[in-house]
C-alpha cells in the first residue's frame, strides 16, 4: 500500500465512520419507544423520561395508537396521537414531523397538516403534570382497542 | 287493554327506529370520524388531476383530465381494514376507441398487529413501496405537472401487484421496513422503449407461475429520509410445455429481473431535496428477444434529482398556510443502457430531462402547477425508422413541452 492509497483509504473511513455515527446518533434520538401503563382514562409517564425539544413516542397496550409527547417549555407539554386523519393508518415519526405512509400525508411537529389528502391535524390530547412529576395524558374512550 | 296494546305499540316502534338508526352503517368524513366513537366505519376520499401540454417541437397541444381516483376504506375492527382505489384515466373509456382506462390501483386487507399497529400484513391488490412515487403518488405530494419520467419509465409506476405484504417498523428506531411475495412480470409483453411496464400484470389473470419477492428499509434520521428497496422476479408464467417450445427457462423465479432502488429525502424549514437513483438487470433478455422479437434490454438506469422550496414558508397571516413551491429536477434515463447481441440499440432512450416550475397549493389538499420541461436524447438508430423523413417529420433531439395542471386529494 502506497502512501497516497494509503491516506485515501484512511479518509474513506473517516467520512463513514462520521456518517455513521451521526446517522446513529440521528436515530437513537428520534425513534426510542417507551411502555406506558394506562390508569383508567389516563396513560402516565415520568415526565423526566422526556428529552427537551423531542419527541417521546409511547407504546401503551390495549391502546390503539401510539402517542408522541413533547415537552414544549418548562411546565408544558404536548401529547399526539399517531393516527393520520384521513383514512386513520398509522403515522410515523420523522426527523420534522410525522408522515403517513399509506396515502402520503405528511404534518409537522405541531401535528398540523404540511402534505395531503390529511385535511385535519393531528389529535392533540389534554396533558397535565402532577407534584410528583407524572405526566398524565387524558384518553378518550374510542382510543381503547375493543 | 286496546291503549295498553297501543302504547305497547308506539314504545316498540319509535324503539325499533331508535335501534335502526343506532345500527345503520357509518359512512364518515375524516373529520366526522375523529369526534365520533371510531367503531367499524367506511371512509371515502380521491385524488385526480388534469393536464395541459404543448409539444414546442410539434407545435401541438393536447389536454386531458389525466386521472380521477376513488378510494374507499373500510375499518372492520381494531385490527382488520380494508383499502381501495379505483382509478378512471383520460375521463372515459369507449369500445373501439383507444385511450382511457379503468383500473382497481389498490385492492387489499390489512392485518394490522395486536401489540403495535404500525406493523401490518396486506393481502390482496397492494403498492409496494419501491422508489418515491409508487407509493406516494398524489398530485398534491410531487413537483410537477408529469410524474418523475424516471419513476415512470423505469420504476413503472404506479406498480401494483397481487400478494402478501409486510409492513414493520422497530420500536428502537427509526426504521421502517417492508417484505412482500407478488406475482411476477410477464417478459412476453416487454415492449421496445417502454422498460419494463407493459409487463405487469396490476391484478388481471396474473400468471401465478412466477413470482416475486420485493423489499424495502427506510430510515428518519433528523430531517432526511433515507430508502433502499429491490425486486427479484421471474418474468415466465408459461408451464414446462410451453416454455420448452420457446426455448425459455420456466419456474418460479425464470428469466429473473432485477431492480434496485436507493432514495434520499432532505427537509429544511421551506427545503425539499430529492434524489433517487435505480437499476435494472434483466441477465435473460437475449432469450426473451429470440423468443418474442421485442428487443428488450438486459441493462436500464434512472436517477434524478430535484431541489425545491417553498416561498410562503415564512409567510404570515393568510399565506402561512399556503405554498408555493419552486422547483427544479433533472433527470437521467438510459433503458438500453446495456443490450444483448441479438437487439438493436436506439438512442432516443437514452435520455435527460430538465423540468423547471411550480405549485401553488392554496390548502394542502390542492395544487395548481405550471412547468417546462426541456429533453434531450440521443440521435435515432435509422435501423429502427419506420417511416423516414419526408414521410414523418424529422426526429429532434431536442425537444421542450410547456405544462399546466391542477390536482387535489381528499
Amino acid at each position: 500500500m502506497n502512501r497516497r492509497h494509503f491516506i485515501r483509504e484512511t479518509c474513506n473511513l473517516c467520512v463513514t465512520a462520521i456518517v455513521a455515527g451521526w446517522l446513529a446518533e440521528s436515530c437513537a434520538g428520534s425513534g426510542r419507544v417507551i411502555q406506558a401503563g394506562v390508569n383508567g382514562q389516563e396513560l402516565e409517564i415520568k415526565a423526566s423520561e422526556l428529552e427537551d425539544n423531542r419527541f417521546q413516542v409511547i407504546d401503551a397496550s390495549g391502546l390503539r395508537y401510539r402517542i408522541a409527547v413533547r415537552r414544549e417549555a418548562e411546565g408544558q407539554y404536548m401529547a399526539l396521537l399517531l393516527m393520520c386523519t384521513h383514512a386513520r393508518n398509522p403515522v410515523t415519526l420523522t426527523g420534522n414531523g410525522f408522515y403517513c405512509p399509506l396515502h402520503g400525508s405528511r404534518f409537522d411537529d405541531q401535528g398540523n397538516v404540511v402534505q395531503g389528502p390529511a385535511q385535519q391535524p393531528l389529535v392533540h390530547l389534554p396533558v397535565d403534570m402532577d407534584p410528583q412529576g407524572l405526566l398524565h395524558i387524558h384518553l378518550q374512550p374510542w382510543m381503547k382497542e375493543s | 287493554m286496546g291503549r295498553k296494546f297501543l302504547l305497547f305499540f308506539l314504545g316498540w316502534y319509535f324503539g325499533m327506529i331508535s335501534l335502526a338508526q343506532a345500527q345503520k352503517p357509518a359512512l364518515l368524513t375524516g373529520e366526522d370520524s375523529l369526534h365520533q366513537q371510531l367503531g367499524p366505519s367506511t371512509i371515502i376520499g380521491g385524488y385526480g388531476e388534469a393536464a395541459y401540454q404543448r409539444d414546442m417541437d410539434q407545435g401541438a397541444s393536447k389536454i386531458d383530465l389525466v386521472r380521477t381516483v376513488l378510494f374507499v376504506g373500510h375499518q372492520f375492527n381494531d385490527r382488520i381494514s380494508f383499502f381501495s382505489e379505483l382509478e378512471l384515466e383520460d375521463a372515459k373509456v369507449e369500445g373501439g376507441d383507444a385511450g382511457g382506462e379503468i383500473a382497481m390501483e389498490q385492492a387489499y386487507l390489512k392485518f394490522s398487529g395486536k401489540r403495535n399497529p404500525q406493523n401490518y400484513w396486506v393481502a390482496g391488490l397492494f403498492i409496494p413501496r419501491i422508489g418515491i412515487l409508487n407509493e406516494d403518488h398524489l398530485p398534491v405530494n410531487f413537483n410537477g405537472v408529469e410524474r418523475p419520467l424516471v419513476e415512470q419509465l423505469v420504476i413503472p409506476a404506479t406498480w401494483r401487484e397481487l400478494g402478501i405484504g409486510y409492513y414493520g417498523s422497530l420500536s428502537a428506531w427509526p426504521l421502517q421496513y417492508t417484505v412482500a411475495l407478488v406475482n411476477g412480470l410477464d417478459a412476453a409483453d416487454f415492449s421496445h422503449g417502454t422498460g419494463i411496464r407493459e409487463g405487469r400484470f396490476e391484478g388481471r389473470n396474473a400468471t401465478a407461475n412466477n413470482l416475486a419477492v420485493t423489499a424495502s428499509v427506510r430510515v428518519n434520521p433528523g430531517s432526511f429520509q433515507l430508502q433502499v428497496s429491490g425486486y427479484a422476479g421471474g418474468t415466465n408464467g408459461l408451464n414446462k410445455r410451453e416454455s420448452d417450445s420457446l426455448g425459455l427457462a420456466h419456474g418460479l423465479f425464470a428469466l429473473p429481473l432485477y431492480l434496485g432502488e436507493a432514495d434520499a429525502q432532505y427537509w429544511h424549514e421551506g427545503l425539499h431535496v430529492k434524489i433517487l437513483g435505480t437499476y435494472i438487470s434483466f441477465p435473460d433478455a437475449a432469450d426473451v428477444n429470440k423468443a418474442y422479437a421485442n428487443n428488450v434490454a438486459s441493462g436500464m438506469y434512472g436517477a434524478y434529482a430535484e431541489v425545491g422550496y417553498n416561498l410562503f414558508h415564512r409567510a404570515a397571516g393568510r399565506l402561512q398556510k399556503q405554498q408555493l413551491n419552486l422547483f427544479a429536477r433533472y433527470e437521467w434515463i438510459d433503458l438500453n443502457n446495456r443490450i444483448p447481441a441479438n437487439a438493436i440499440y436506439d438512442g432516443t432512450l437514452r435520455q435527460s430531462h430538465l423540468v423547471v416550475g411550480a405549485g401553488y397549493l392554496p390548502i394542502p389538499n390542492v395544487v395548481i402547477k405550471a412547468d417546462v420541461r426541456f429533453q434531450h436524447t440521443g440521435p435515432q438508430n435509422p435501423a429502427l425508422v419506420i417511416n423516414p423523413n419526408p414521410a414523418a417529420p424529422p426526429y429532434q433531439q431536442n425537444n421542450s413541452f410547456v405544462n399546466l395542471g391542477i390536482g387535489y386529494s381528499f
